[in-house]
């Protein structure tokens, strides 16, 4: 690695290529010249620019901590039913108490409680669960707690409408004018919202504390004997990372117009992942790219044939088999390696970069005691 | 006299077999405390308790006056104990650089800086720079960590033991799998940064602990068996018995 030009530094900032990607997103998603498709969708564009924050956030932790969170749909749901019941309003009887909100119409307001909510949540799970759980474990029972939020939100009919979830959910308004009611201009300003969210993403990764993640990603064990308090830095990442589906959430109900269970759905959890390791959880675009890779080949495919979820799931495991490190790591690979050597890297079984789990090293004394004892 | 580490009764068992056993001892500050023993003597589990990464069965430990027998590790890293492992033990796909910056970041206080850029951190480039050119890596300083040679990691290893600055050092077998060229320049590594310090190293290489050792403690079966200058070790006949007839 030789010390890139300043131009070179411009060039292959992930952050312009986000910029550019959401430029060109309403005209080419769900483009297809082959079907004779030639302009893309702006819905589906403004889908991909939701879900690529949605990912981001969850690949924070993922990605950059190591840490496979399997519920983090439960936030993008907090989110987005905490924006939906303030904008339309809500009646529920509670302990013989009546509580009444009002219809209201301002979106700030309504990020912000997206916000709290899913903060507040993240903070008291993350000190319940991260200290005590790592790995598999934590992979299961952050599903087990998105299942909860899942039921309450599928269950409690009064506040969430139940199986049908709350609709006729109002566009807002910004400073009183109407002006997302347009598909573009609420792409726009979606697109907007999530390019900011991430260059604060972007900031947090690149920063000393990202680092510490990487470390702690690397070596848990190491960075605690540098002397990281490694599991305040897993809570913070754990807080940050419900941070950014929260606001996914919130423009998720504004774009969508209504909203139901399924946003927090063991599905939509396992979608982040799927497109996280589709689009290279190690780098900074991967999971944006993988969001608009998943929903891409959801609208082509799905036109073909209603079994398109096979379709992911075969590329998918491609991925998994062939470029673990995603679609960002064979970028990389060409970058360093060129294209012919890359295809046969990809094709020799040595150049399979394993995914590794890296386990806390077992105290030699230790080792050595429990053989003697097994003797 | 004053002691870096004082332990009283320190006992270690692993599911009935006990690794160190009543160790009660005084490390005097300065110089460099060899511990040597057979294997299985109890050696790595004595640095484990020092340095936090298990919990002792038994007994308490201080440091400088202070108890420390229940503080977590990274605590004590930050009380300025810095230990190095048996088994390499870096960050493997991260740069070398990175590496020890890493360590280096890791003892500068003020939280709040951490989410602004490694630039503000004013002596975080100059530290790491200074380091890696004492532990011999300044032309590694891009490669990944685990694409180095054993001999390098082992380097690299130390460097990240002395980014912190650290007033004591533990050193678990820090020439072990190392060239004899590699060996000569991590003994003069570690004979350079002796002053002012206390180094605590387990070390099989008997050359090397009788050259540059201030005292040493003799570990057999958990116990502490003689505990002296490098000549007094070399003409105490249990120890020799029990450990340097082996190897003579």
């Amino acid at each position: 690695m030789k010390k890139r030009s300043p131009l070179a530094a411009v060039m292959l900032h992930p952050l312009l290529w986000t910029g550019l990607l959401f430029a060109v997103l309403p005209v080419i998603a769900g483009a297809n010249p082959f079907a004779g498709q030639w302009t893309g969708f702006v819905g589906i564009a403004t889908t991909m620019v939701i879900f690529a924050l949605f990912a981001s956030g969850f690949n924070l932790l993922f990605g950059h901590v190591g840490e496979l969170s399997f519920g983090h749909a439960m936030f993008f749901t907090i989110g987005a039913y905490a924006t939906a019941l303030y904008s339309n309003g809500f009646t529920i009887h509670l302990f013989g108490a009546t509580i009444v909100h009002a219809p209201t119409d301002n979106l700030f307001v309504a990020l912000l409680l997206s916000l709290l909510i899913a903060v507040l949540w993240a903070w008291l799970l993350a000190r319940l669960i991260v200290p005590r759980s790592s790995g598999i474990y934590f992979s299961m029972i952050t599903l087990a707690f998105a299942q909860v939020v899942f039921f309450v939100t599928y269950e409690w009919s009064e506040l969430t409408g139940g199986e049908d979830g709350l609709q006729g959910i109002a566009r807002p308004t910004i400073f009183g004018a109407p002006m997302l009611n347009e598909t573009y201009h609420f792409y726009w300003f979606a697109a907007t919202i999530v390019f900011l969210a991430l260059c604060l993403l972007y900031w947090v990764v690149a920063s000393p504390f990202g680092s510490v993640l990487h470390a702690i990603r690397e070596n848990k064990q190491r960075a605690r004997f540098l002397g990281y308090d490694v599991d305040k830095f897993r809570v913070n990442a754990f807080v940050l990372s419900a941070a950014f589906p929260a606001v996914a959430g919130w423009l998720w109900t504004y774009y969508q117009q209504a909203i139901n269970p399924d946003a927090g759905s063991v599905e939509y959890s396992g979608n982040v992942v799927m497109m996280s390791m589709l689009g290279g959880m190690q780098t900074f675009l991967g999971p944006i790219l993988g969001a608009s890779i998943y929903y891409e080949i959801q609208n082509n495919v799905s036109q073909l044939t209603k079994y398109w979820e096979a379709w992911i799931g075969i590329v998918f495991v491609f991925f998994v088999l062939v470029g673990p490190r995603g679609i960002m790591g064979l970028v990389d690979d060409i970058r360093h390696y060129g294209l012919a050597r890359t295809v046969r890297r990809l094709l020799s079984r040595r150049a399979r970069v394993e995914i590794e789990l890296h386990e806390e090293l077992l105290p030699v004394d230790e080792a050595a005691a429990v053989t003697r004892s097994v003797q | 006299m004053e002691y870096v580490f004082k332990t009283d009764g320190l006992t270690r068992t692993f599911s009935g077999f006990t690794a160190v056993n009543e160790v009660s001892l005084e490390i005097p500050a300065g110089g460099v405390r060899t511990i040597i023993g057979p294997n299985g003597a109890g050696k790595t589990t004595f640095f484990n308790l020092l340095s936090g990464m298990l919990p002792p069965s038994a007994g308490r430990i201080w440091f400088k006056g202070l108890e420390i027998t229940s503080l977590p590790a990274y605590q004590r890293a930050r009380l300025g104990i810095a230990r190095s492992f048996q088994i390499t033990n870096i960050f493997g796909h991260l740069s070398v650089y990175e590496n020890v910056r890493l360590a280096v970041q890791a003892v500068l206080d003020g939280k709040a800086r951490f989410l602004f850029p490694g630039g503000r951190f004013t002596d975080l480039p100059t530290k790491t720079e200074s380091v890696l050119h004492d532990v011999g890596l300044w032309d590694a300083r891009d490669m990944r960590a685990e694409n180095l040679s054993h001999g390098d990691q082992r380097r690299l290893e130390i460097g990240l033991v002395l980014a912190s600055d650290p007033p004591v050092l533990l050193l678990d077998e820090p020439l072990a799998g190392m060239s004899p060229t590699e060996t000569h320049a991590t003994v003069e590594l570690i004979n350079r940064i002796a002053p002012g310090r206390t180094i605590l190293l387990v070390e099989h290489d008997i050359d090397v602990v009788m050259s540059i050792s201030t005292t040493i403690t003799v570990f057999q079966t958990g116990s502490v068996l003689a505990i002296g200058t490098p000549a007094e070790i070399r003409a105490n006949e249990a120890v020799q018995r029990a450990y340097l007839g082996e190897l003579a």
